[in-house]
């Protein structure tokens, strides 16, 4: 990975407290989608700010194409295409508006002017309809799709994308992360979540983040490989429950038609699957909650952070 | 319910220390008490002599005082922060959603929220007040300057009850509706903002004669801050020590409903701001017909369910674009763009617009000039009105405007975008900085339509067509204005760049506004300091900024460069990325520092080497320190020996004076003879030579000597600083003479002045004005008194005994003996300079005119005054003229010859030829009444108003006065009195100058232009006198120095209308023949063998008294009016009007509050003003009378003294309507 077009090193951010967000992360990231797993107040959004542009970090460097953009953040700025997890825009103006607003300020125009490059903007995340209404009128949804149309406007070199599916329905999430795949090509695409499933949809690669620190650098087919055979799955009651998580390492209990759990339990270092249980095949997600939950030396080398980077296919 | 209510008022209370607005309002309103206190800011009342009758620094009254000057200028806006914002905070935050959603309703919120923010008020409020009870009890004073009574909690709990309570549920309250209902946290200012700069400019003073008495009091109950109540209830007619130290402060009735009503007002706008937030969280917003709300709905659903169950639409990537970097002219011009119609939609333009619309059109049409006259305004002088107004205005919301536009992207969630975007940080900056410029040039523009608006009306009422000039508008609006506004947006943009909470850069730049105005109140600010150039824009249509223009520009100019600095150090700190704290302190290390700081420091070079040029300017001009300490030293060095020492008579002065105006400079080559007019012999002669002078070959009778060198042989020179000691070869016994030469070279006024843009005296290329009261163009013989006396070493004046005037008496100013003048005036061909005597000859070569003038009659004064001017001349008198001010000429021209006609025929012939009027420059405003030669300001009588005038030439108009005929007969009438008669040196003198100068043109006004003008004239006094007056200071009239504060209104006005009484009670012939009677003895001094005697007031009695047909009443007058301080003040009873048809008895009763015992007429006035019927009744002191006045028709209206004839207070409160 010594060519990828974005690379972290080092990166620390201590807030005043202190507390410590980042850790020293060290990031390879490719071309392509990439996601960024990990709990709330994992670090996630401060690393994206970082890279954004928006915060200073404590130490460290982060390279665009070889420009430390902590040095020369404008370098950053000029390529960067950002929906942040919380944004909104001026109440009174139209959609149409406020995204000509803002491509003028990314100095982005089309080949018809900028006008028409908003209009195509807007029908590319469906709000032509909506497009001479007020912002401050607009639906969750909408307002997240004009901020998806302002951050892909002008192609950028790196899309950041922090937490982009809160308050987006079903379909509209899928065809929200299509959008994002079919930009990916020629950029680096960053998208940060806790939603296991999105980066299982939509990343080739993936970082796991837990308390500041990166502790896996990995892809999701070789997230699942990693646990795969080691997880096991039945049911508990609700009451046993307790008893039953002093015992075993339960990574997913999940409330079954409301009368017991339907739990996940995963066994390595020797731990022997729980009686009536049946192994189950291993899921990204099941590698990501291993990795939150279980100690260090219970979580396989192949899925750490330590471990050589397992090259495999996409998922 | 009382629980949810007080969860606010209790969170509030808790975490209130941690907010700094809190802290910054303790701490500004600490100093303003601290500075009051030390600053000695009190009522204006009592004795100003060391020891005198003093008010008490806590009385209730003066503490009132203070509080009211407080909560007026700065507690709205504070209150309008901490209770208008909450709310917005809460949508900002969004927490309203989550609040909505508990049982709380939205009435009770609004209403917890708003006592939440008004009890941490109250606290910081009450921790004041206690700051406050320490520094009013507790600091140390000086018993002979300050007073403290007996301490009392009431007096300091009863101003924030009074005052604060209302003002602030009021200004709270509506702040809060305004902005929930606009969403807009700038128009949450708007309150206080109307409040203050209306109340500065217009509301806290305003009040001409003229203002109805209805108008006053609606002016007072409508002021929020209470401030016009109380001024114009307690302050604005002194009611004396006894009273502020005693008297209960009790509101009356109507005032305390305008209080109520205030509080209720509050109230129902936070009931208000309650429902209104009900009806946005739960309803339909929009209110109107329901066919088109369904229209609207269904439309929006429509749209609403197209946009989103179409969803994203798969159709490949993004459009293909091209990116190129906004450059910075392009993203400023975007932003402004942005920004510009955002704040243009705002209300606040809406609202402020036609505030500044009327206020400058009220401030403007009722401006006044010196001796309370209308003034003529022209383009020029109605913008350097409005500069300080504008300036405050357009401060006070480019600070709103900045930060909220600041804080926008913050508050919209749209910063993370904003700041991840290429646009450059300058041109964000940038635009939204000149996107406020929109609404300064909004705000100008509704200025200068004000400006516009009254020349028109000034031309429709006055016949004079005044151009608008367009190019002095942008002058003084734009080039002299504009940096102020930039270097203020630029340094609220810093603020914010440093702080990052706009709280706390509300509060600290309030508070440098404060200090600001501190700064300037108490004279700390020069050229170097006055950023905001308050007071400095001296308009004048002859010099046109001219005189201080240097200073002007290098001000501007570092006030830019400060401007830059800001920016460069805003574009530095600016929160594009926030920093890191560990980063910062590596940024910190000495080299980075040093690295870093190379921008900034480049850029504060051009502030210090501006800096540094304005502070040398200012510290080498005529008012620098130096300068200062110069005349200070002359003081120290000369006063013991040379001051009451009789100074020798100036027989003759013979001198050629060659003026160059556009450097200021002057040459003089002088010949003075000097005699010694005493009995004694004279050893040592004292001459003040002025400091801006060089001067060069002085001789003693033909005997050369150099002042500068000590132990001279005799005859020689002596500089001791300054004072020119003379020692003849012998000392001069009576009526020997010593001729001294002498050159001077120099500039006058030398450099710059401090700060203002005045000055009293000057050679500039706009004209001349030079006396020798001041050694500004010759040498004034004598020690000068007053020269170098500051706060430091100031002394009460000196108490003269009762007898004084029996004893022979100095004259008042300049020398007893006249002086024979010949002076050869040199100066540019084209101008007019005018001096005392007839002109002998005139050459002119190469561009240059020489005039010779002879005095033809001794004078006692002398001067130069001219400039470019025209002239015209009447029946027996010249007026010369700027072409620029010809307005006010023709009635100027009548009143002198008029005056010179009349005045020669009631008081004595006039001894010199000519009689002219000329006009300096109006840097300064005052009139000179030198003999043959007065010097008028521009700004007096050239400038004055004119009334529309009729086919006869004069016009009476209700409440209206020709101004300028006025001056020009009250500045004639100096040619006898203070010229023809020198009054002596003592209390009493100096009104034998100006109150029989007031008479007399008093007299010419009522002769001229008819008694409805002289009653106005004397109505106008009358407010003067009884608002300008020191109840506890005020003297008698022939006990008056001029020393102390209030003198002046007993000077003209009293005197004025005591002698128009005096009048009365003679009869005119007998006053005239007396008044003749006292020139004829008085003129040129009266000889005794110790020197000249001159005249006091007792003088003048002396020779009125033979003339008075009944001397019991002449001298009972006499006691009471001149010789005491009688000042009736009446108050009418309840009236009851009886009677029917053809035969009406109006009963009243009348009572005297005030002192003296009078005659007084009581008149009933019917329907038609023309029907009236007066009764005449005599009123002691403290006494009260019945009136009883019988008519045959129905009175309307009662009014005491309808004529005008007697002095007293309460007038207006003495018209009743029935």
């Amino acid at each position: 990975m010594q060519n990828a077009p974005l690379s972290i090193r080092g990166l620390v951010k201590i807030h005043p407290g202190p507390v410590c967000a980042l850790r020293g992360v060290d990031l390879e990231i490719p071309e392509g989608m990439f996601g960024l797993l990990g709990p709330n107040g994992a670090g996630k959004s401060t690393f994206m700010n970082i890279v954004a542009g928006l915060i200073e970090p404590t130490a460290g460097k982060v390279l665009l194409d070889g420009t430390d953009i902590i040095e020369n953040p404008r370098f950053m700025r000029e390529r960067l295409g950002y929906l942040p997890q919380d944004f909104g825009f001026y109440p009174d103006l139209t959609g149409r508006a406020m995204l000509e607003f803002l491509l003028k300020m990314k100095g982005v125009t089309g080949p018809r002017g900028r006008g028409a490059l908003a209009d195509e903007l807007l029908e590319r995340v469906n709000l032509t309809a909506a497009a001479k209404r007020k912002v401050g009128g607009y639906s969750g949804g909408m307002r997240q799709r004009l901020g998806l149309a302002q951050a892909i406007a002008g192609n950028p070199r790196v899309l950041i994308v922090d937490e982009p599916t809160a308050g987006l329905d079903p379909e509209e999430r899928q065809r929200f992360y299509r959008l994002l795949a079919e930009m990916s090509a020629g950029r680096v695409v960053l998208l940060s979540t806790h939603i296991v499933d999105d980066v299982s949809t939509l990343c080739p690669r993936l970082a796991v983040i837990r308390s500041g620190e990166v502790v896996a650098d990995t892809t999701p087919t070789a997230a699942r490989r990693a646990v795969d055979g080691l997880v096991f799955e039945g049911f508990v009651a609700d009451a046993d429950l307790p008893e039953f998580a002093k015992e075993h390492r339960v990574i997913s209990a999940v409330l079954n038609e409301g009368r017991n759990n339907r739990v996940r339990v995963f066994c390595a270092g020797g731990r022997s699957a729980p009686a009536g249980f049946e192994r189950s095949t291993g899921t990204l997600e099941d590698a990501y909650l291993v990795l939150m939950r279980c100690p260090p030396d219970e979580v396989p080398p192949a899925l750490s952070c330590a471990a050589p980077t397992l090259a495999g296919g996409a998922a | 319910m009382i629980a949810r209510f007080l969860a606010y008022p209790l969170l509030d209370l808790k975490t209130c220390w941690k907010r700094p607005l809190n802290l910054i309002m303790f701490v500004v309103f600490g100093f303003m008490s601290l500075g009051f206190v030390v600053g000695g800011v009190q009522v204006s009342t009592g004795s100003a002599d060391t020891g005198g009758a003093k008010i008490s620094i806590n009385s209730a009254f003066n503490l009132a005082f203070a509080d009211i000057a407080l909560f007026a200028l700065i507690l709205p806006f504070f209150i309008a922060v901490s209770c208008g914002m909450p709310v917005l905070g809460d949508f900002d935050r969004r927490i309203n959603r989550l609040v909505a959603a508990t049982p709380i309703t939205h009435v009770e919120y609004a209403f917890s929220r708003f006592f939440g923010a008004f009890s941490v008020l109250a606290a910081v409020l009450t921790l004041w007040m206690l700051l406050q009870i320490g520094l009013y009890e507790l600091i140390p004073l000086d018993p002979a300057e300050r007073i403290r009574g007996a301490f009392s909690l009431w007096n300091y709990l009863f101003p924030m009850l009074l005052f604060a309570l209302p003002l602030g549920l009021f200004v709270g309250g509506i702040s809060m509706y305004l902005g929930v209902r606009t969403r807009q946290p700038v128009l949450v200012f708007a309150l206080p903002v109307v409040i203050v700069v209306s109340g500065i400019f217009l509301v806290w003073n305003f009040n001409p004669e003229w203002l109805p008495q209805w108008i006053n009091r609606a002016l007072q109950l409508a002021d929020p801050t209470g401030f016009r109540w109380f001024a114009r209830t307690f302050v604005s007619e002194d009611r004396g020590v006894a009273f502020y130290n005693t008297a209960t402060l009790a509101p009356d009735a109507a005032f305390l409903a305008s209080r109520a009503v205030l509080c209720l007002l509050g109230l129902g706008a936070i009931w208000a701001t309650g429902k209104r937030l009900s009806r946005t969280e739960h309803d339909d917003l929009r209110v109107g017909e329901m066919n088109a709300l369904l229209a609207e709905a269904g439309r929006l659903h429509a749209d609403a369910a197209l946009a989103e169950h179409a969803a994203i639409a798969a159709r490949g990537g993004p459009p293909s674009a091209t990116t190129v970097a906004p450059s910075f002219v392009r993203a400023t011009t975007d932003i402004l763009r942005y920004e510009t119609r955002a704040l243009l939609r705002s209300p606040g333009v809406g609202l402020f617009g036609p505030l500044i619309l009327i206020q400058s059109w009220a401030a403007t049409s009722f401006r006044q000039g010196p001796l309370d006259t209308e003034l003529l305004m022209t383009t020029g002088a109605a913008a350097a009105g409005a500069f300080n107004t504008l300036t405050l205005l357009l401060c006070f919301l480019v600070l709103f405007y900045t930060v909220e536009s600041l804080v926008r992207e913050e508050r919209c969630g749209l910063s993370g975008i904003f700041r991840a975007s290429p646009v450059p940080t300058a041109a964000v900056l940038a635009g939204k900085v000149l996107a406020n410029a929109a609404m300064a040039l909004v705000i100008i523009g509704c200025a200068s339509l004000a400006i516009a608006m009254v020349l028109g009306k000034q031309s429709i009422d006055t016949d004079v067509t005044l151009e608008f000039d367009v190019p002095v508008l942008f002058l003084i609006l734009g080039v002299l204005l504009a940096p102020t506004l930039i270097v203020w947006g630029a340094f609220v943009c810093f603020l914010y760049a440093l702080l990052r909470n706009r709280f706390v850069v509300y509060g600290v730049a309030l508070g440098a506004l404060i200090g600001t105005g501190f700064a300037t109140q108490f004279g700390y600010m020069n050229w170097v300091t006055k950023w905001h150039m308050w007071s400095s824009v001296q308009w004048s249509e002859l010099d046109r900024l001219g005189f201080m223009w240097p200073a002007i520009v290098t001000n501007r100019l570092l006030v830019l460069s400060l401007a830059a600095f800001f920016i460069v150090a805003t574009l530095s700190l600016w929160p594009r990325r926030l920093p890191d704290l560990r980063a910062v302190a590596d940024r910190m290390k000495p080299a980075a520092f040093l690295r870093a700081a190379i921008v900034p420091v480049l850029a504060a070079l051009p502030v210090a080497a501006l800096a540094t040029y304005a502070g040398l300017s200012v510290r080498g001009g005529y008012e620098g320190a130096p300068q200062r300490e110069a005349q200070k030293a002359y003081w120290k060095r000369n006063s013991k020996t040379w001051e009451d020492v009789p100074v020798p008579a100036l027989d003759k002065v013979d001198g050629e004076v060659k003026l160059f105006p556009e450097s200021r400079a002057l040459e003089v080559s002088a010949t003075y003879v000097l005699r010694n007019p005493h009995l004694g012999p004279m050893a040592e002669v004292p001459i003040t030579v002025g400091p801006h002078f060089t001067t060069s070959d002085w001789t003693v009778d033909g005997v050369a000597t150099d002042p500068e060198k000590k132990n001279q042989p005799r005859p020689s020179i002596e500089n001791r600083s300054g004072l020119y000691v003379i020692t003849p070869a012998k000392p001069l016994a009576r009526n020997e003479t010593v001729t001294i030469t002498f050159k001077l070279k120099g500039e006058f006024p030398k450099g710059w002045s401090r700060s203002g843009s005045g000055t009293s005296e000057f050679i500039l290329p706009s004209g001349v004005v030079l006396t020798s009261f001041s050694p500004s163009f010759l040498p004034v013989v004598g020690f000068a008194e007053g020269v170098g006396i500051d706060g430091e070493n100031s002394r009460d004046a000196r108490e003269y005994p009762l007898d004084h005037w029996k004893t022979r008496v100095d004259p008042g100013f300049g020398p007893a003996w006249p002086t024979q003048v010949r002076l050869a005036v040199e100066g540019p061909a084209d101008w007019k300079l005018n001096v005392v005597g007839v002109e002998k000859e005139s050459t002119v070569t190469d561009g240059r005119k020489r005039t010779v003038w002879e005095t033809e009659h001794p004078v006692r004064f002398f001067n130069i005054v001219g400039g470019p001017l025209e002239e015209k001349t009447g029946e027996a008198a010249t007026v010369f003229y700027s072409a620029r001010t010809p307005h006010n000429v023709e009635t100027m021209v009548k009143a002198l010859s008029a005056a010179r006609k009349s005045y020669a025929s009631w008081f004595g012939p006039y001894p010199w030829e000519n009689l002219r009027v000329t006009q300096f420059p109006g840097l300064a405003g005052y009139a000179q009444g030198f003999p043959g030669n007065i010097s008028f300001s521009e700004g007096i009588g050239y400038m004055s108003r004119p009334v529309n005038k009729g086919a006869d030439g004069y016009l009476d108009e209700e409440g209206a006065i020709d101004v300028a005929f006025y001056i020009v007969a009250h500045e004639s009438g100096h040619q006898w009195w203070g010229n023809i008669v020198m009054p002596g040196k003592g209390p009493g003198g100096n009104i034998i100058s100006e109150g029989l100068a007031e008479f007399s043109a008093l007299m010419l006004v009522h002769h001229e232009l008819g008694e409805e003008q002289a009653k106005t004239l004397r109505r106008r006094w009358e407010k003067a006198y009884t608002e300008g007056r020191r109840a506890d200071n005020e003297r008698s009239i022939n006990r008056t120095d001029g020393s102390r504060p209030g003198d002046q209104v007993v000077t003209y006005n009293r005197a004025g209308l005591v002698f128009w009484m005096l009048r009365d009670l003679m009869g005119e012939e007998q006053m005239l023949a007396g008044l003749k009677a006292f020139v004829a003895k008085w003129k040129d001094g009266v000889a005794t063998p110790e020197g000249l005697d001159f005249p006091l007031i007792e003088d003048m009695v002396e020779s009125l008294r033979p003339f008075a047909p009944d001397e019991v009443a002449f001298n009972i007058f006499v006691d009471q009016w001149i010789y005491g301080t009688s000042l009736p003040e009446f108050e009418l009873g309840d009236a009851k009007v009886d009677g029917a048809e053809g035969a009406f008895t109006t009963a009243v009763e009348l009572r005297n509050s005030g002192t003296g015992t009078v005659d007084v007429t009581v008149r009933a006035v019917g329907e038609d003003a023309k029907q009236f019927e007066d009764t005449v009744v005599r009123v002691a002191a403290g006494g009260s009378v019945p009136v009883m006045v019988q008519s045959s028709f129905k009175p309307t209206k009662l009014v005491v003294d309808p004529e005008v004839r007697l002095l007293f207070a309460g007038r207006k409160r003495c018209e009743k309507s029935l």
